[in-house]
């Protein structure tokens, strides 16, 4: 019997729900540059909202507007309160985004439980025709969506409010020059593109089962298809989001269902590698928007010597107190989990603090390098020295691919890039089970190699080697920001154009940065494996590498900051007895919170907020005036806010 | 004289627009060579085409004799052409100093090192030793020109193409300008430019090329050009013209 009409068909059906979720995030983007990721888990609550009601006994239109609106006011809820004051910098809009999933993600699972849920089908029974079956709710979905898409394509071309939307989304201050309140437009673009995700979320839940967390995986699909379509580009995607559907049943139906994350995952690393703008697309949107703030969290700001020694020395050194103080093993085993965080923190600034480039691949590659260092230990019994032999090249490599995916495009492509990497090597290390034992996990059989006369067998050696590690990863990470190559890669960070007109390959040059966050990646990879021996493919996911970004955010790149932040990070949690719902619902909070209030991050803010002190309470020595050059001396500029509040006190 | 960058037939268009038309053009070793014309010329046109930052749509660029048509930026900036634009901006979140030592370290591997054009006697050169520990995003915009054409230099340019240095300078920042440029033909860099200041272009260039409406009109020693009545009818319009405005 062949299935490939059933095929075809569900995957129209898929299709015009998936495009109900990219004209949201493309509607949004348009106007914005920003990929608000929280949008898939608007349909996620949609699901769970209808499927209450209906429980409830109200009929399903009923319901289902219900939860139509109730997407459409979580929208306008977080346009109001946390997205407007990002707009002007779409890159911490990006991360708000990703603050909001983990937040609704578990306020979901605390008032939904952890069941995948599916919404009963507004019709049942169906007809067939030959062999393919065609379900009255399949094609009760692919009418309702394709009016609804239809009637958004004449209301942007024909109205009025389309035409200002339009206006808006082509160049927002020529836009509000001749009156349009573009302020309102992005409302009415998150409210309108909520409210699709809405109606969306509610046919996904006819079609298939729904869980609390499966915000991120729709996004990462409905941006797939944005992406085919070119974002932004909103005639793209009826083609884009057909091929798409289609190409994700006839994967799932001729592979398996297993496979469909690699399709998704794939399709976006592919389309940014080839196509960057787009499969429909002749040219590339222009990106210059994030030209000006490719890098969304401010720098930190120059220290005095004695601040940058507070910043340093002082601690540096709190881990071994902690380390020390706290009398359980099992804390002891905390803080050396959150040094070796840590580690995965500097990799990860070797990219970000060099190139400004912020990437959420780190779990991803540290997986390549704990998981090779396993695999071998495991199947070839090969010990630590060839852990660090194989899985150091194989993670520079995969870092260098990543890098090579990343040069190929900016601002917003780049941070869903990196999590689809990331994704994907999760995916990977579930899928691959004659490897790496899928979800239960490998468990080393190597122990850590005596060095002469040392020995790592207690827990207080392997912290102090990690921690050696530690140290050494953050001084190599100052001493090569003075490199060559890492001048080279100041240079991207700060005006990537110009340091090509000056003759710089900015592609190689991020590549490079890449393969050397990898590296230190791998050293932190393995030395995890070997001091927690075991690895499961959740220790490395998104959620992972979510965290290494908010602790490089937290602790701000000062030499001891992700030091400091990761046992924070570590500790905090454990100290507060938190279990894991409510530990990522406090990520999700902080995150949010350190964007909009310390966009610096906590540590230089508790040295910012130091020198403050020591200003009022010594007096003021001008360093402008030192120098003769009032205009140009950094101190002495003052904003004009900053002068009125002086005026003021 | 050797020839370094020659343009044969350089035609760049928008979709309808012909924004440069068949342009041929030469930039010879040690010379100041300036290209002037009315607004919507195609000036900055030719000059984006020439260094491949818009490469042209018809015709071919030869450096050193040799075809570079559609080069990338950077490959073309690693043999020697580097272009300045003055929209470009400089590397805003360093100080001059870091700036600079950025700039240098994006020099091609292995690249023989102007001795001028590098350290000390590169930041003398363009005049920023008083605000070496400034940062470069808080600089007047005479500084930060001269910043721009300091990190452009410090590439180790042979020829150096720079559109609209002098836009929004005052009289002394342009003088500057002007005395800088002159320095760098002495140290034997060849400067392509265009700008808009005929005072400034007139005295400081050794040959200048007349655009109008896309289309090469003349080429020569900047005195004789511009009393070509070609090139006053392309600035001012015709006597017939002239005369119907005055009578307005």
């Amino acid at each position: 019997m062949d299935l490939l009409m059933q095929h075809l068909f569900n995957g129209v059906v898929a299709s015009s729900v998936y495009m109900l979720i990219a004209v949201g995030i493309t509607l949004v983007f348009g106007l914005t540059r920003l990929i608000n990721f929280a949008h898939g888990q608007f349909l996620v609550i949609a699901v769970f909202v209808a499927l209450d009601l209906i429980t409830a006994g109200v009929p399903f239109v009923f319901a289902a507007a219900a939860a139509v609106v109730a997407a459409g006011v979580i929208g306008w809820l977080s346009e109001r309160l946390l997205f407007r004051f990002t707009m002007d910098n779409p890159y911490n809009g990006l991360i708000i985004g990703l603050g909001l999933l983990l937040v609704l993600e578990s306020a979901a699972f605390k008032i939904w439980g952890g069941f995948q849920v599916g919404v009963p089908a507004a019709v049942t029974g169906g007809a067939g025709l030959g062999d393919t079956y065609f379900a009255w709710n399949r094609v009760l979905v692919l009418v309702v969506a394709g009016l609804v898409t239809a009637g958004l394509f004449l209301l942007l071309a024909r109205t009025r409010l389309g035409a200002q939307l339009r206006a808006a989304h082509e160049n927002p201050v020529a836009a509000a020059h001749v009156g349009v309140n573009v302020g309102r437009m992005v409302t009415v673009a998150f409210v309108a593109g909520s409210a699709l995700a809405g109606l969306g979320g509610v046919f996904y839940g006819t079609l298939q089962p729904v869980g609390a967390f499966d915000g991120a995986h729709l996004i990462l699909k409905g941006f797939a298809v944005a992406l085919l379509g070119g974002l932004g580009n909103v005639s793209g995607l009826a083609k884009a989001s057909v091929l798409y559907g289609i190409g994700e049943t006839l994967v799932a139906g001729y592979g398996r269902a297993e496979y469909v994350p690699f399709f998704t995952y794939g399709v976006i690393i592919i389309v940014l590698l080839v196509r960057p703008g787009g499969l429909f697309e002749k040219h590339p949107p222009s990106d210059s928007t994030f030209a000006r703030s490719s890098r969304g969290v401010a720098r930190a700001e120059r220290h005095s010597r004695v601040e940058r020694l507070l910043g340093g020395a002082a601690f540096v050194l709190l881990p071994i107190v902690v380390f020390e103080a706290v009398g359980t093993s099992r804390l002891q085993s905390l803080v050396l989990l959150s040094v070796l965080y840590a580690i995965q923190v500097y990799a990860l600034a070797y990219v970000y603090e060099t190139t400004g480039v912020l990437s959420i691949a780190q779990g991803g590659l540290m997986a390549v390098g704990a998981y090779s260092a396993g695999v071998i230990a495991v199947h070839l019994g090969l010990g630590f020295w060839w852990a660090l032999l194989v899985a150091v090249p194989l993670t520079v490599a995969a870092g260098a691919l990543l890098g090579l995916v990343v040069s190929r495009c900016t601002g917003h492509y780049l941070l869903l890039v990196t999590l689809a990497f990331s994704a994907l090597v999760t995916q990977l290390t579930l899928t691959a089970i004659d490897l790496t034992n899928g979800d239960n996990g490998l468990i080393l059989p190597e122990k850590l190699p005596e060095i002469g006369p040392l020995t790592f067998t207690d827990l207080r050696s392997q912290f102090y080697l990690v921690f050696l590690v530690a140290l050494l990863a953050a001084f190599g990470l100052r001493r090569f920001k003075s490199t060559r190559f890492g001048l080279q890669l100041s240079g991207v960070r700060e005006n990537e154009s110009l340091a090509r007109s000056i003759g710089l390959r900015v592609g190689r040059a991020k590549v490079g940065a890449f393969a050397l966050s990898g590296a230190v990646s791998a050293v932190g990879g393995v030395l995890y494996l070997y001091t927690q021996t075991v690895i499961v493919p959740t220790s490395f996911d998104a959620v992972f590498s979510i965290k290494i970004v908010i602790i490089l955010v937290l602790g701000g790149v000062a030499l001891a900051g992700p030091l400091v932040a990761s046992m924070v990070f570590v500790l905090l949690p454990e100290l507060l007895q938190l279990d894991p719902v409510d530990q990522q619902f406090l990520f999700g909070v902080l995150l949010i919170m350190i964007i909009l209030l310390l966009p610096r991050g906590l540590v230089p803010a508790l040295i910012t907020g130091y020198s403050a002190l020591r200003s009022r309470l010594l007096p003021a020595r001008h360093p402008a005036t030192a120098t003769g050059r009032p205009e140009t001396g950094g101190d002495a500029v003052r904003s004009p806010s900053e002068l009125v509040r002086e005026e003021i006190s | 004289m050797t020839t370094l960058l020659r343009g044969a037939g350089v035609t760049v268009r928008f979709g309808a627009l012909v924004a440069c038309d068949a342009v041929d053009i030469d930039i010879v070793a040690g010379e100041i060579l300036g290209i002037i014309g009315p607004n919507g010329s195609g000036k900055s046109t030719l000059l984006r085409a020439l260094s491949s930052v818009h490469p042209p749509t018809q015709g071919s660029v030869f450096w050193h004799g040799r075809e570079v048509t559609g080069w990338k930026v950077d490959k073309l900036a690693r043999h020697g052409l580097v272009m300045a634009s003055q929209n470009q901006m400089v590397f805003g979140g360093v100080t001059v100093r870091e700036a600079l030592a950025i700039a240098h370290s994006c020099r091609p591997k292995g690249k023989r090192i102007d001795e001028a054009l590098a350290g000390d006697r590169l930041v003398a050169l363009v005049g920023l030793e008083a605000v070496l520990d400034a940062l470069a995003s808080d600089l007047p915009l005479g500084y930060l020109r001269r910043l721009g054409i300091g990190i452009a230099l410090a590439a180790q340019p042979e020829l150096l193409l720079l559109d609209e240095p002098g836009a929004g300078l005052n009289d002394f920042e342009t003088r500057e300008l002007k005395s800088l440029l002159l320095t760098l033909r002495d140290l034997g860099v060849t400067v392509g430019i265009v700008d808009h200041d005929m005072t400034l272009m007139v005295s400081m260039c050794d040959r200048v090329v007349v655009l109008d409406a896309g289309k090469k009109l003349v080429e020569g020693p900047p005195q004789e050009v511009m009393k070509d009545p070609r090139v006053i009818e392309a600035y001012l319009g015709t006597p017939m013209e002239i005369a119907m405005e005055d009578r307005s």
